[in-house]
């Protein structure tokens, strides 16, 4: 209780603009965050940026955060808002992709599978990634991404059952292609 | 081929391989904070005097435009919506039969139709002055509620809304209410502390509530159609989870008879009870979901029920059918590698639309993977349907709500697939060949 009375004040306080308030409630959500932005982006360097960016966002909407509800799922949705806005844009899907999957891989058979699972990521569309890397690297339960992602629990189970489903379809099709 | 738990390892190893550490990031954000921030006041008051001359030049365009709107509606008198339900698209939550039907909107409204889902009306209980609301995503998101309904039939029907008071000890109460005609009129029942909970009504009269806490789940039982409860038993939820079993947002009860009962928990445990819910006992099925999970059964009467089963997320899905009030269950297949819609009307006719993640990833126009079953999912017969499972410019997404009332009546619903499509309620009078668009909505 009384950890939710400090928790209380320090929003009241971000909310008057007071910045150290902001960045001590914020502080635990950057790691999450950041996990979330890489799964997304598979950049370290982009996920940094989003992650920046949706910290000045949130700092900015700070008023907007109602009484009672955490941090948490409002800030992972503007990082998650953050990685559509980058994943949108063709030259930055086209041109960093490649780069990045040379620059990070060391062991060759962790490489070609990790390196295969990723592509087999990238295909599947935002919603479907989205639920996939929340779920399954941000070990969230499903009722916390559906208040991340605006949908039912309904809509995030059957987006997580149809994205394993696609997504083992790709890993095991790329690895008969091969 | 990968199990579900190979694929969850693999998944986090690929991801980990591109996240490295970054324990400056909360000093970088700190400092990128105040830097952008001092810069964006600089830019404002540059801005500012530009914004006022805009502002100016706007109030002016829009004073005549409201003059010009002023004159155009004096000229044209303007058509009011009939009816706040028209031309939108619900969800059904049951439909009871050809014409009448529910939906339980957003976890706290709900609607209903007398003609085949055309229109809807708000037939919602009164909300209660406290009543608990959360908000999604970045609170541009709607309002959601962690309240329940339970449609018993087409007159009658309960909700239990969440509120808080200091009254309560924990603060949080279930509050339930109860029509007998449609929604027309509601009657408030009994109070209980607590939130989360699950409703089960075999009747107008008899029902059961489970209110989770934090180490036990509280099972009450009302006869008077939730005008009181009385605790029954608390439930402990002892029993391990599965390994790897899928999460399930609150536990659901079902009840058979006055005395034979299924609670299925949040961690996926089906167990059973004889005696009306005092004790309870793990039910023995013919198949261990490990990775998988199962459905709440489903009770067609007292001895027939179903159970929807599936060894792992990535399984086909099975029926599991008893005939003797649920003693023993028997394995019946459902067509297909993946299940996107399916129901029973009773114990014996049933459809399903079914097919492989190839299908629905392929090309849109894949025709409709409709399947039915008139000897209780024994034999699947596919169904020639005059519609696509999702549609040529991806403009609506497939077909993945079905709901049949009768041999002939169903429902369907296509979700949008795109931010500018648009979703669809459907409708057959021929057990599934022909579907019409009754309703298209943005």
């Amino acid at each position: 209780m009384a950890v939710q009375t400090v928790s209380m004040t320090l929003v009241q306080d971000a909310k008057k603009g007071d910045q150290v308030a902001f960045m001590s409630l914020l502080e635990p959500s950057l790691e999450p965050g950041y996990r979330l932005a890489c799964g997304m982006l598979h950049d370290h360097q982009a996920a940094e940026d989003a992650v920046q960016e949706a910290a000045l966002k949130a700092w900015r909407k700070m008023g907007q955060l109602r009484e009672g509800h955490e941090l948490r799922p409002w800030f992972l949705g503007i990082v998650a808002n953050e990685c559509r806005t980058v994943l949108r844009s063709r030259w930055w899907s086209v041109l960093k992709w490649p780069e990045s999957e040379h620059a990070i891989e060391t062991s060759p058979d962790s490489a070609l599978s990790g390196i295969e699972l990723r592509r087999a990521l990238r295909r599947l569309d935002m919603d479907k990634r989205l639920v996939l890397v929340l779920h399954w690297y941000l070990d969230l339960p499903l009722d916390e991404i559906s208040v991340i992602t605006g949908s039912s629990v309904h809509a995030v189970e059957s987006r997580l059952q149809r994205g394993m489903a696609e997504l083992r379809r790709r890993m095991e099709g790329g690895r008969d292609a091969n | 081929m990968r199990t579900d738990s190979e694929l969850r390892s693999e998944f986090r190893s690929a991801l980990e391989a591109v996240t490295p550490p970054a324990p400056w990031l909360g000093q970088t954000v700190k400092k990128e904070l105040g830097t952008k921030l001092s810069t964006r006041r600089a830019d404002r008051a540059r801005v500012q005097l530009r914004f006022g001359l805009n502002v100016v030049a706007i109030l002016v365009l829009l004073a005549v435009a409201i003059a010009a709107v002023g004159v155009y509606l004096t000229l044209h008198q303007s058509v009011v919506p009939a009816h706040p339900g028209a031309g939108r698209v619900f969800f059904p939550t049951k439909m009871v039969t050809a014409s009448t039907g529910w939906s339980w909107v957003g976890s706290s409204e709900l609607w209903r139709t007398t003609d085949g889902g055309v229109n809807w009306t708000n037939v919602s209980p009164p909300s209660l002055p406290d009543r608990l609301v959360h908000y999604a995503g970045d609170l541009h998101g709607p309002a959601y509620y962690s309240d329940v309904a339970y449609l018993l039939d087409a007159t009658h029907a309960w909700v239990a809304e969440t509120g808080h008071s200091a009254a309560f000890g924990a603060g949080l109460y279930i509050a339930t209410f109860r029509t007998t005609d449609g929604g027309k009129t509601w009657h408030e029942g009994a109070s209980l502390g607590g939130v989360s909970p699950a409703l089960y009504f075999l009747d107008e009269n008899h029902g059961w509530l489970l209110l989770p806490t934090q180490s036990s789940l509280l099972l009450y039982t009302t006869d008077d159609g939730g005008v009181s409860w009385k605790p029954t038993t608390s439930v402990a939820e002892t029993v391990p989870p599965p390994t790897g079993s899928p999460t399930i947002a609150s536990p659901t009860i079902v009840f058979s008879s006055l005395t034979t009962g299924w609670l299925l928990s949040t961690d996926g445990s089906l167990l059973v009870t004889h005696d009306g819910g005092a004790t309870w006992q793990v039910q023995p099925l013919p198949i261990t979901p490990e990775a998988g999970g199962v459905s709440p059964p489903r009770f067609f009467d007292p001895q027939h029920g179903q159970i929807i089963a599936w060894a792992s997320s990535a399984s086909p899905a099975v029926l599991l059918v008893t005939s003797d009030g649920g003693s023993t269950w028997v394995v019946r297949s459902i067509p297909g590698e993946i299940q996107f819609g399916g129901n029973f009307i009773d114990a014996s006719h049933g459809w399903v639309i079914a097919g492989s993640a190839a299908d629905f990833d392929a090309v849109p126009g894949v025709p409709l993977p409709l399947y039915r079953t008139e000897d209780g999912g024994l034999t699947w017969v596919r169904i020639p349907t005059n519609v696509v499972w999702r549609s040529q410019d991806g403009h609506v997404g497939p077909i993945d709500i079905l709901v049949f009332v009768d041999q002939n009546n169903g429902f369907a619903v296509r979700e949008k697939y795109m931010a500018n499509g648009s979703t669809q309620w459907l409708k057959t009078t021929d057990g599934g060949r022909t579907w019409t668009v009754v309703v298209e909505a943005p």
